[in-house]
């Protein structure tokens, strides 16, 4: 089973937008299975309050860029091609994703959460999503067309994002890594209507159906 | 009475894992919900993703879905931090 996941990696493009708290540990945890290339697109730079969670912000690199950043530090141990693009997905910039295998959603805002939603419909990309909200998270695979994101936020708006701590978005871009791997591998059982939520402070997981 | 099963947000906010309410319907639910914990108002408990006896209430009548004795709904805030 470990082969087969490594070897469907192997040759696989995978894009990861957002290089913060949930993207900097899927970089790292991508980066580690050494896929053909990895993509990294965000356009913020780090600051000090990022250094609780956020697993490439250190005392160096507040102030640089999160992608570039991300770059510099998995360019050391990964075989991956790996390409920085140190600004924002946009609309009209989305066109790079074109010929990507899979996309590991690391936003932080619903507005970017949609814009990959269509991206995934319109270049028939399976989406890995991911969000973390203090102390719990949830994932899923958003298959094109399925418009998962839609039925999981039917009012296109959520309460305030409290403050989170360093391991809630590690577990939680654990999983998606996971989830992705096995996606790649053809070994997948999360149905497309389904999510995972986790509630680390009561240990809480559970698969939802939408 | 209806077995109301909080997660997420709401799990910590109101600290506790359920409550049990007299309620009619989803909305009148959600009133009493908002009511008694007010920490949440009404229009912001409409943003959760809402399960009445594991089936989306999305699939059923949505807030006028109506509840009886022994119902059990789940009900959180989708996350939406990264």
């Amino acid at each position: 089973m470990i082969d087969r996941i490594t070897q469907s990696i192997r040759d696989k493009k995978i894009a990861i937008i957002g290089a913060g708290g949930l993207g900097g540990n899927i970089i790292n945890y991508v980066a580690r299975l050494n896929p053909q290339e990895i993509h990294i697109f965000d356009g913020d730079v780090f600051c000090k309050s990022n250094l609780n969670r956020q697993l490439f912000c250190t005392n160096k690199t507040i102030g640089l860029n999160k992608a570039i950043c991300a770059h510099d530090a998995i360019i050391d141990y990964t075989l991956a091609k790996v390409i920085a693009y140190p600004h924002h997905l946009i609309k009209s910039n989305s066109y790079m994703l074109d010929g990507i295998d899979v996309i590991m959603d690391a936003t932080d805002n619903l507005a970017v959460r949609y814009l990959l939603q269509s991206i995934s419909d319109e270049y028939k990309i399976p989406v890995i999503h991911g969000a973390i909200n203090g102390l719990y998270g949830q994932v899923a695979i958003m298959q094109p067309d399925s418009q998962l994101l839609s039925k999981l936020n039917a009012t296109k708006k959520t309460l305030p994002t409290g403050a989170t701590l360093s391991y809630v978005p590690a577990l939680i871009a654990s999983v998606q890594v996971s989830e992705m791997a096995k996606l790649l591998a053809g070994i997948s059982t999360l149905e497309s209507d389904q999510f995972i939520i986790i509630d680390l402070l009561t240990n809480d997981t559970r698969i939802i159906k939408l | 009475m209806v077995k109301v099963e909080f997660f997420g947000i709401y799990r910590l906010s109101y600290k506790m894992s359920s409550w049990e309410v007299d309620a009619h319907s989803i909305s009148d639910l959600l009133k009493k919900l908002s009511k008694k914990f007010p920490v949440f108002t009404y229009k912001e408990l409409k943003n959760s993703v809402i399960m009445v006896n594991d089936v989306n209430f999305l699939h059923l009548k949505k807030y006028k879905t109506k509840l009886c004795d022994g119902d059990s709904v789940f009900i959180m805030s989708p996350a939406s931090g990264g």
